[in-house]
């Protein structure tokens, strides 16, 4: 026994039953200081977050919206008013009309104006910084309940959802959404909004959210001239791989017919490898690169062509508002390969299946 | 209730799009689908039968299964050519297990009201003073159809009733699109004879 | 002979109409819902499990039986005590046993259907104006781009 108490291994096996014992004390405290957390951003928030309605076709629709100024500036989600003439919010009690600013379909983002002064408002925060694995908090009206918290991560940057494209990257983050939560802020541990919450997936287990720098580009658009122009330079992309460097490759698969893309000098098959000076090693470089850029702007493009380097200037144009730009054609043999049907004009008879995509008006 | 995207006139979910979320564990896409083939699955299953409590019997079996058999369904076919089959192998299996019994039909009334009446003589159907003739009319198809075998029922039920094109057809039946014209034309060719009086000159 | 075609398709137009009312349509799902859950039951294998287990536990381990035959015995007099209270169908049981299952489960469940003694009782100021909304499920694709273009 006393050789034992003299051994040299008596204080390290002391000091590590020590830390041991204290881990699960810590573990209470960690769960403690999460809810705590969010309780302060919650309570925090609350007073920005707000219900939206909008008279809808045969039934009026219901979500959630923020104030994102102090003149009565609000932002929620295109899915919540759509084309309704008239929309709603719940302030103080008391319902108030709101005036639609600007809505725009591409990017899911919808501006609102109330008539009210001193409206308290979200901070904006960096959404750069978010990472995988940053904890997000979203603050929501699910049904017709009091606002709600909850409580999630990042769990990625992704440019589509199955087979659809979005406008530009969006996070997806393991935060529940609920059947009226859809245009709620998504905030960091600070109670900066870092995105807005716009779709559901995994029966509402998990969300996509709209970076708020995103959605500030957006605001800005609809601030300067009510709608938003989104650039166009006519070049289809497609996702590969780089045998040689073992990585993501952004490849060149179509050039729309009169674009400037056509006129550029490009080819398909070039990988692309820098937009501007943004080196492009993911596809969310470009669809963001793309979302980003201004209508006008001449915009610098790389590409590797059969291994030697080659620069082209692609002058950004503002995208069609009309649905002619994709040509039926062009959908039926896209990259990945979907072959269903893509019906132009509103009206136009298809025989080959029982449920045409009809693109609404607006829609590129 | 499912409140789906339902609005005429504006983008609807693709049937790709709901199976993908379906098999991902949505259950609710598979809820969309249902509510986006019951009324055609009911009319071809019930053309077949012509009994309204079979016909629901073989549409609740027809999503049962196809809901069952999500994981096996693979993007080579269309989802509905997918879920026709599966809805027109119900029902033949369940039409030969009943060869035996004679079933009497269970008809569903035709509802005669005004704007029935209207959409039969849009459709060229029958001049007005005929419309008292409908109930006539309607045994006759009904027998009629009875009288045709399984499979060129089938055929005459996709085509000329749920309007599918002929290679749908093809792909639904697992036969090749002779087959399914052959088997038309000699359909159409005994619902000439049976239907002579009926078919306006 | 093509116009014979015609005729005999637009005759067959009339099949179109025979339908079982929209009544039956509306109901459909929540039918459809309701034959899938009694499938379950219907399943031969869930008996033949359960003959199974009783066989093996009596005469395998006929210590056991005792504290067994107490529990079933609970939970037959509660499932017999919910048939006798809603007499007249055979899925009453199953349906008491089912609304406690859904009523004791998570959250999301619940609120998977919206509850109406919930809206009554709140003082929102859209409940006069908006009193079923249709609540923005988010589930709708954002974009109808299945190319990847800028």
């Amino acid at each position: 026994m006393r050789r034992l108490l003299h051994s040299k291994w008596v204080y390290p096996v002391c000091l590590c039953l020590g830390l041991l014992s204290a881990v699960p004390l810590s573990g209470l405290g960690v769960i403690d200081s999460i809810s705590g957390e969010v309780q302060q951003v919650f309570e925090k928030v609350s007073p920005a977050v707000v219900k939206v309605r909008a008279s809808g076709g045969y039934q009026p629709l219901a979500g959630t919206g923020f104030f994102i100024d102090g003149n009565g500036t609000l932002l929620t989600s295109y899915e919540v008013v759509r084309e309704s003439p008239r929309v709603w919010i719940e302030y103080h009690e008391q319902k108030l009309e709101a005036q639609v600013l600007g809505r725009d379909q591409r990017s899911g983002v919808a501006l609102l104006k109330v008539q009210e002064k001193n409206t308290p408002f979200l901070t904006m925060g960096n959404s750069d910084g978010l990472k995988i694995a940053s904890g997000l908090i979203s603050v929501a009206y699910a049904y017709n309940l009091p606002l709600s918290p909850s409580f999630g991560f990042v769990k990625g940057f992704d440019v589509r959802y199955l087979n659809r494209f979005f406008a530009t990257s969006h996070v997806r983050a393991d935060v529940s959404v609920c059947p009226g939560q859809i245009g709620g802020p998504l905030l960091n541990s600070r109670g900066e909004v870092v995105a807005m919450m716009v779709l559901a997936i995994q029966d509402g287990k998990e969300c996509y959210g709209i970076p708020m720098k995103a959605a500030q580009r957006v605001v800005a658009d609809i601030r300067s001239c009510g709608y938003v122009k989104h650039g166009w330079a006519g070049v289809g992309v497609v996702e590969g791989h780089n045998p040689a460097a073992d990585a993501k490759a952004v490849l060149v698969s179509q050039l729309y017919s009169n674009t400037p893309a056509a006129l550029s000098g490009l080819k398909q098959g070039d990988q692309v490898i820098a937009i501007g000076k943004r080196p492009v090693t993911d596809p969310r470089d470009i669809l963001d690169a793309a979302f980003f850029a201004r209508v006008g702007d001449t915009v610098p493009v790389t590409v590797l062509r059969n291994g030697t380097e080659c620069k082209f200037s692609i002058k950004v144009v503002e995208r069609p508002a009309s649905s002619s730009l994709v040509d039926r054609k062009l959908v039926e043999q896209g990259p990945d390969g979907l072959t269903r049907p893509f019906v132009l004009e509103p009206g136009a008879p298809d025989s080959s299946g029982p449920a045409p995509i009809r693109v609404h008006g607006t829609q590129p | 209730m499912v409140q789906g995207d339902f609005r005429p006139g504006e983008p609807q979910v693709p049937d790709e799009e709901l199976v993908d979320r379906a098999q991902a564990g949505d259950i609710k896409a598979f809820d969309w689908l249902v509510l986006r083939y019951k009324d055609r699955l009911y009319g071809v299953i019930y053309n077949m039968t012509s009994n309204h409590e079979d016909t629901n019997d073989m549409l609740m079996e027809t999503f049962d299964k196809a809901f069952r058999s999500l994981g096996t369904y693979r993007k080579n076919a269309a989802f509905y050519t997918w879920i026709y089959r599966i809805a027109l192998n119900r029902t033949l299996n369940h039409i030969n297990k009943n060869k035996k019994r004679s079933k009497d039909f269970s008809l569903n009334d035709i509802d005669l009201d005004k704007s029935t009446e209207r959409d039969l003589t849009d459709m060229g159907v029958l001049a007005g003073d005929k419309v008292a003739e409908l109930g006539e009319l309607q045994k006759k198809l009904n027998e009629s159809l009875k009288n045709l075998s399984d499979k060129h029922r089938a055929v005459v039920v996709l085509y000329d009733i749920d309007g599918m094109s002929h290679a749908d057809i093809a792909k639904t039946l697992d036969c090749s699109e002779g087959t399914v014209r052959s088997r038309l034309h000699y359909a159409h060719q005994y619902l000439q004879k049976a239907l002579a009086t009926y078919i306006k000159k | 002979m093509e116009t014979n075609d015609r005729a005999i398709r637009k005759l067959l137009q009339i099949k179109k109409l025979e339908t079982p009312g929209t009544e039956y349509f509306d109901a459909f799902l929540d039918e459809f819902h309701r034959y899938q859950r009694s499938s379950l039951l219907r399943s031969p294998s869930v008996w033949e499990t359960m003959a199974a287990f009783f066989r093996e536990t009596f005469f395998a381990e006929p210590r056991r039986v005792l504290a067994w035959s107490g529990s079933f015995a609970a939970v037959f007099l509660f499932l017999a005590l919910a048939v006798l209270q809603h007499e007249g169908s055979s899925h009453n049981a199953l349906m008491t046993a089912q609304s406690h299952v859904r009523q004791s489960s998570a959250e999301a469940d619940a609120l998977s259907s919206p509850q109406p003694d919930l809206q009554m009782v709140s003082t929102s100021a859209f409940e006069q104006d908006f009193k079923s909304p249709r609540y923005v499920t988010g589930q709708t694709p954002l974009s109808y781009e299945t190319a990847f273009a800028f």
